[in-house]
């Protein structure tokens, strides 16, 4: 006797063919696999993206997800729109896999670039494409290249509505990397100084002014213009000028 | 029964055929089926005549329709996301569908705190560069101040000069001189597997060409003010020559036409050209009139006509271009023009069918342009703008 059936309920033939196709439309479309999806969430919170074991970022340390409001003082945009915008880092770079690929390899320490047939890139890529519809305008990100002394309050009420300000931005742009101000508590990793502390004896060979227009050119260059470290830019557009004094003034860096 | 089977066969080859396509996708390096697709645009020749510029304040290179004088897009290249990476000058390798651009980082860290930390020249980089949107196909380190390009397609060999005036400061002669480096064969940087070769040839190396079949490179040595001549295959070199017949030349621009038999250099201090036979010892023929400020990269209208760009970079505002009888030496015409039209010309570039094209690099600050000239008087009659301080054009014929 045959064992193979010579026919078969058309139901079920049907059916066997939706699951057959669903199945292939699935493991063809990183977009639609719920596995990819969830492989590239990982990939966006945890350091797994970098293969350097230096590395102490994911890709939450600098962006958020989707956009809040008000908007957030991380120093990278939000990400939903991502997969639609035509340019990164202020028009500087033109193509999303290269944008992410310039920041594994400044701030991550992995300059083995990404491909876009790699199984990381394409988790990765599901997962940013999940987060869709968002804006999809390119975020303005303005380095501010030419340092100049920064403006501080002159009054008593000036500089403690400038010190409260500080505290609040230190909370939303330095802390999750430079942990508590004065103790580093919570800080990304023993390689991130505590501030203003481990800067300033860092720097101690500098005058007060100095030490104040290297804080903000830390701010403002980041790991860029020949600083080095891993440390992002804060473009004009996430911290003002005023933000940065207030910043400074919070930490005590006042330049006298 | 039979309309069963049937289905099943539709199913077989249905399925078959979606799997062979999701294969296809997942496998092919170059295709990353749906994942990060390309949103470049697109620069298709499709029997257009296009023009390669590279912006060197703002990291884009600029693509051009000819034809129509029209830009198509600018678009970002360099390595580094911030800094300024400086890309000079695009060459074209038209046969392997890439282009060669120098990256040269010109601006030196100004920050007080990277000068303490012993913050130096950061190295130069080759990329090479898919001319179909200009996406990154591979790159090589070279020397700091990687500065102009030759490319040879004779022998697909590419020649990058270093303008390194930092060296040149050195006390001992020898050590003043930069290196050009030979990359041989050019398209292997797409390939990751380019080596570069250098060979240290004079002080301040600045423009570059090779001869027609790609057997000699001519140097303009700024910092010894002399041309070098450079066998590509043992990397010696030939001969050095005077720049000019003035006691102080300060050679920049060097223009190979092999055609004719002849090598131009234009010299900053002499504001003039000097005309040179293309020996392994060039022969100085002509030295022309002088310019009425500094010469930039001419072109050879006819064996007895040469259009030159001058421009006055200290601020004088004097931009134009003159014609020169190349038997005599003798200026025939002179236009100048105004800032808005046309500031800092820098390159004549002639097409195959003999249209002239001026690059004009503006104030450095401000977007610069291309400009179609009339070759019998030099009058402006297109302009298209571009980005910030474009000096240098390819230009890519249908």
């Amino acid at each position: 006797m045959n064992s193979h059936p010579t026919t078969r309920p058309a139901g079920r033939l049907w059916a066997t063919a939706c699951l057959l196709g669903a199945g292939l439309l699935s493991a063809c479309g990183s977009s639609s696999d719920p596995g990819a999806v969830e492989e590239g969430r990982h990939l966006f919170q945890s350091k797994s993206l970098s293969q350097s074991h230096l590395n102490d970022y994911s890709c939450t340390t600098c962006h958020d997800a989707v956009a809040t409001v008000p908007a957030s003082k991380k120093a990278g945009g939000a990400l939903a729109g991502v997969t639609l915008r035509s340019g990164f880092w202020g028009g500087q770079v033109a193509d999303l896999l290269g944008s992410i690929n310039a920041c594994r390899e400044n701030f991550m320490g992995d300059s083995q670039p990404l491909t876009a047939s790699n199984q990381q890139a394409r988790s990765l890529y599901a997962y940013l494409e999940s987060l869709e519809p968002g804006d999809e305008r390119p975020i303005p990100f303005t380095v501010v290249t030419s340092i100049e002394p920064l403006m501080r309050g002159d009054t008593p009420d000036a500089i403690a509505s400038a010190t409260s300000h500080g505290q609040q931005l230190f909370a939303e742009a330095c802390q999750y990397c430079h942990g508590g101000m004065h103790d580093g508590l919570g800080r990304l990793s023993s390689r991130v100084p505590i501030l203003p502390e481990e800067t300033l004896v860092e720097h101690a060979e500098y005058s007060a002014r100095v030490q104040r227009l290297i804080f903000t050119e830390k701010i403002r260059h980041g790991l860029f213009l020949g600083y080095g470290g891993v440390m992002p830019p804060f473009s004009a557009e996430v911290l003002s000028d005023a933000d940065v004094s207030d910043l400074l003034e919070a930490l005590g860096v006042i330049g006298e | 029964m039979s309309l069963l089977r049937g289905f099943e066969k539709w199913l077989f080859v249905v399925s078959a055929l979606t799997a062979f396509g999701c294969s296809g996708s997942a496998t092919d390096a170059d295709d990353s089926g749906n994942s990060f697709p390309s949103r470049r645009p697109s620069f298709e020749s499709a029997g257009r005549r296009l023009g390669y510029v590279a912006n060197r304040n703002s990291d884009t290179v600029s693509v051009l329709d000819l034809d129509r004088m029209t830009l198509l897009a600018s678009v970002p290249v360099g390595r580094d996301p911030v800094d300024i990476d400086g890309p000079r000058h695009l060459v074209l390798d038209a046969d392997h569908g890439l282009g060669y651009l120098a990256l040269s980082y010109p601006f030196a860290s100004m920050s007080v705190h990277a000068l303490s930390q012993g913050a130096t020249q950061r190295s130069g980089y080759v990329q090479a560069l898919k001319l179909a949107d200009l996406s990154i196909a591979g790159e090589l380190r070279v020397d700091p101040v990687a500065s102009e390009l030759a490319f040879s397609s004779a022998t697909g060999t590419l020649a990058v000069s270093h303008a390194d005036f930092f060296r040149a400061l050195q006390a001992d002669s020898e050590a003043r001189r930069a290196n050009v480096v030979f990359v041989d064969p050019a398209n292997a940087i797409a390939q990751g597997v380019a080596t570069p070769n250098r060979r240290e040839v004079c002080a301040v190396p600045s423009a570059i060409a090779f001869d027609g079949d790609g057997a000699r490179l001519f140097v303009a040595c700024t910092g010894e003010d002399s041309v070098v001549v450079v066998d590509r295959a043992s990397g010696t070199v030939l001969s050095r020559v005077p720049a000019g017949a003035a006691e102080v030349n300060k050679p920049y621009a060097l223009v190979v036409d092999a055609g004719r038999d002849r090598l131009l250099v234009s010299n900053q201090v002499a504001l003039s050209v000097s005309v040179f036979d293309l020996g392994d010892t060039p022969h100085l023929l002509t030295t022309l009139a002088r310019t009425s400020a500094v010469p930039m990269f001419p072109v050879l209208l006819s064996d007895n006509t040469l259009a030159v760009p001058f421009q006055a970079p200290n601020g004088a505002a004097l931009n134009g271009a003159a014609l020169f009888d190349v038997a005599t030496g003798e200026r025939v015409l002179e236009i100048q023009y105004s800032d808005a039209d046309c500031a800092n010309p820098s390159e004549f570039s002639l097409t195959g069918d003999s249209r002239l094209f001026l690059v004009c690099e503006g104030d450095h600050y401000h977007p610069g342009a291309v400009v179609e000239v009339a070759p019998d008087t030099l009058a402006i009659t297109a302009r298209v703008p571009v980005e910030l301080y474009p000096e240098r054009m390819s230009i890519l014929e249908p």
